[in-house]
């Protein structure tokens, strides 16, 4: 199953993040997870202060994984992410762009006018 | 359209921007018809794309436009609320406000505020 996980951590030094980081790739790797690619967003301010392990932050480096994972495997890699510290908010979300797009026709005009007048039999 | 929303979906933010303000600007405003708005528009919406999403909700109080605003179908409205809730909870767009960057983008809703 194609997934993609975003999270936000704190903003640190450089090395402290690339060290947080692969802690966290390393533990989607150890359950069975194959990533494919982490990008960064950049570090900013957080769209609304966010409080998590009884900090508050306004400010953090957003990133981006993909991977594929088994379904199984999600539970637990929510769980060990909501105990590391240093992420704020950790997401797991279906891969949007490998879901199938269904043909929209657009909205369809009904006739409204059958519908003003109920057909049902009156005595 | 559907190859630039598709593909924005995992640009980094500063490129977003560009990408999807030219495709929006390829839809042209004014009439009422509502046939052709939307659905053939916005093929996809991935779960990252703050212009896009932005665009749909409200600049002062940050709700999201209903359907007789938006003019969408009921599919792709569906989506697109589910594609903001998500991105607020996920803490990549701002609920209660609009993105002060995103305050000049080109209007797409129906909408008429009081000057």
């Amino acid at each position: 199953m194609f997934f993609f996980f975003s999270l936000k951590m704190k903003t640190k030094k450089q090395p402290e993040t690339a060290a947080a980081l692969k802690r966290t790739i390393e533990a989607l790797m150890d359950r069975g997870a194959i990533v494919r690619n982490l990008e960064n967003l950049g570090d900013r301010t957080l769209p609304y202060k966010i409080s998590a392990h009884s900090q508050q932050h306004s400010r953090g480096g957003y990133f981006l994984v993909d991977f594929y994972a088994p379904a199984t495997a999600v539970e637990s890699i929510m769980e060990h992410l909501s105990r590391d510290t240093d992420v704020i908010r950790p997401n797991v979300v279906k891969h949007p762009l490998t879901q199938e797009v269904k043909e929209c026709e657009g909205i369809v005009p009904v006739p409204l006018e059958e519908k003003l007048y109920s057909t049902k039999k009156r005595k | 359209m559907a190859a630039l929303v598709a593909v924005c979906g995992h640009l980094g933010r500063k490129k977003l921007t560009h990408f999807v303000k030219a495709a929006v600007f390829l839809t042209d405003p004014g009439t009422h018809a509502v046939l052709w708005r939307s659905c053939s528009q916005y093929k996809q919406v991935a779960g990252n794309e703050d212009l896009l999403l932005s665009q749909f909700i409200s600049p002062f109080t940050g709700c999201i436009y209903g359907r007789h605003i938006t003019g969408l179908c009921g599919k792709k409205q569906k989506e697109i609320t589910k594609a903001i809730k998500r991105a607020q909870i996920m803490g990549l767009m701002p609920v209660t406000y609009k993105d002060p960057a995103y305050l000049k983008d080109p209007k797409v809703c129906d909408i008429k505020y009081r000057e």
